[in-house]
């Protein structure tokens, strides 16, 4: 908190605008403009700050954008994490839909995801890194529901870390492809029937009568 | 630059579905209905003559056939016939001329070789 | 030797996927071009002519790619479109680093690009559907299989190199490709796998 002296001379504390503040004002203009076009100059018009103010916070736009991927992965991996535990196929829907709406909320990431990692290879490692992550609860949770005998094994057995890579690029890039297909990129529903639709052909009798399930209670 | 040419997507798909059939459908093809081209294939080397002939009501053209080098090889095939003599001259002249394999008429066949003996 | 408009479209497109169509100044095409910004405004009257040309050249390539539809009558015809299509996205990077920076500043161009790549997803579904009548292919078993087969083939072909250089992994045609027939295999037929081992694998393996 800054403190300013006002017209009496008396130092008040003047309530000014926190980093938290400043943070979610830069990813709402992130998401309006695309990363490349936003200057700190229009970040700082929007938090109502002036731009010495964000210097003071953030040295630069390097900073910010690394700030938000840091939130955004720690977001991710506290959700992942769940999959741990028992993942039926209500628990991969509800995973699903949070992943998504967290897409949705990063997704100027999600959109530019090849030009951000490009400028800056910091990100790009802490990306790699947690993209191998992904992966490995994505095979965990083909496992368990294969032993649990909702999934058909695939043969070879290479097959199943290719479905993997398969299934965790699909979600990935499913925005990315529909806006630049110029389909709607928000629609929840839409993403969760093509995310779903990679995972049927592998569903064994009892996994497609749980998904039919799934679908009459999701409405 | 050349002028970009458009397709939309349903004509696209249609068009790889022509070539698609003819991949697909690229099977020899049965004996009875290519046998024509076996048999008819001397038909090349005649000499033709019209012949105009009336059958019920009509006037039917006639084609005769003969092969110029052993004429006693000849057939005669009926073709179509019309209800106007006229009509029928006409288009049995330009038959002729198509059929046969000089178009001026100068492919005679020797009279002599017609060589049929009555006993 | 190539002529100044070539080599500057060249210099361009390194500079693209160097830096981002955004970034890169006409000053710098000029530099690495080793000619002087006049001798480049008499070419290309501005950036926007200079991206125009750079993708046009980038889209007949691409559109090039669907000429060899059905060339050879067997599965060979897939195995050559996924080297076609491999080479393409290895040499020209930069394509779908910028792909949201044109989407948003040339929408002309990615309507463009738009159209072939549909034509290449339908490309693949009538592929499958050829060989399907052909029996090499299992039928569908449940309605839409088939198109979905082809979408996530679509899916592997344009993000596969960028994934795997993200992941740091090694960037070659063999496993491009093996990395697609492997979305082939769990619907080939007999005769199908029959097909492929006498013809494809030796190829790629």
């Amino acid at each position: 908190m800054l403190k300013i002296k006002d017209a009496n001379g008396t130092r008040a504390p003047v309530m000014k605008p926190t980093k938290q503040y400043i943070l979610e004002h830069a990813l709402k203009q992130f998401n309006k403009n695309g990363f490349v076009n936003v200057r700190l100059q229009h970040i700082a018009d929007a938090a109502f700050v002036s731009v010495g103010h964000l210097a003071y916070h953030f040295k630069n736009k390097d900073t910010i954008v690394d700030t938000l991927y840091e939130e955004l992965k720690q977001q991710q991996e506290s959700l992942l994490a769940e999959f741990r535990v028992v993942p039926l196929f209500e628990d991969i829907q509800q995973q699903l839909i949070r992943l998504f709406l967290l897409q949705k909320k990063y997704r100027f990431f999600y959109l530019d995801t090849l030009e951000i990692t490009r400028a800056y290879p910091a990100i790009k490692q802490k990306h790699a890194q947690h993209t191998k992550w992904k992966l490995q609860q994505i095979e965990f949770m083909l496992q368990f529901n294969i032993s649990r005998g909702s999934f058909i094994s695939p043969s070879p057995a290479q097959h199943l870390k290719e479905t993997a890579w398969l299934f965790q690029t699909a979600i990935d890039t499913w925005m990315y492809s529909r806006n630049v297909l110029g389909s709607d990129y928000l629609n929840q529903h839409d993403f969760l029937t093509a995310i779903w639709s990679l995972l049927l052909p592998w569903c064994s009798d009892m996994g497609l009568r749980e998904y039919a399930q799934l679908r009459i209670s999701a409405g | 630059m050349p002028a970009k040419i458009q397709l939309d997507d349903n004509a696209y798909a249609a068009m790889l579905d022509c070539i698609n059939t003819f991949y697909s459908t690229n099977a020899p093809a049965i004996n009875l209905d290519t046998d024509f081209i076996k048999d008819d294939y001397w038909l090349q080397n005649t000499a033709v003559i019209e012949n105009i002939e009336r059958r019920k009501g009509c006037w039917q053209i006639f084609l005769v056939f003969a092969h110029h080098l052993q004429p006693l090889k000849f057939i005669k095939r009926g073709i179509t016939n019309f209800s106007c003599l006229k009509k029928a001259t006409l288009t049995a002249h330009y038959m002729r001329r198509l059929a046969a394999k000089d178009q001026r008429g100068t492919l005679s066949v020797n009279a002599a070789g017609i060589n049929i003996i009555f006993n | 030797m190539l002529d100044t408009k070539q080599k500057i479209v060249a210099t361009t497109e390194k500079l693209f996927y160097q830096y981002g169509i955004a970034n890169v100044r006409l000053q710098q095409i000029a530099d690495d071009a080793g000619i002087s910004v006049g001798n480049l405004a008499y070419h290309f009257k501005n950036k926007e002519a200079i991206v125009n040309a750079v993708y046009d050249g980038l889209l007949e390539k691409f559109s090039g790619i669907l000429n060899t539809y059905m060339q050879q009558n067997n599965l060979l015809d897939f195995d050559t479109q996924f080297s076609n299509l491999f080479l393409f996205f290895k040499t020209n990077n930069y394509f779908l680093n910028n792909l949201w920076e044109i989407e948003r500043t040339y929408p002309a161009i990615k309507a463009e690009w738009e159209a072939i790549n549909n034509k290449i997803l339908i490309q693949l579904k009538k592929r499958i559907e050829l060989n399907t009548t052909k029996g090499l292919i299992h039928p569908e078993e449940q309605k839409g299989a088939h198109e979905l087969l082809a979408q996530s083939m679509l899916l592997t072909i344009t993000y596969w190199i960028p994934q795997q250089l993200l992941r740091g992994k090694l960037v070659t045609e063999a496993y491009f490709k093996k990395a697609l027939w492997n979305l082939l295999m769990p619907y080939f037929t007999n005769k199908g796998r029959r097909e492929f081992n006498e013809i494809i694998a030796p190829v790629i393996f």
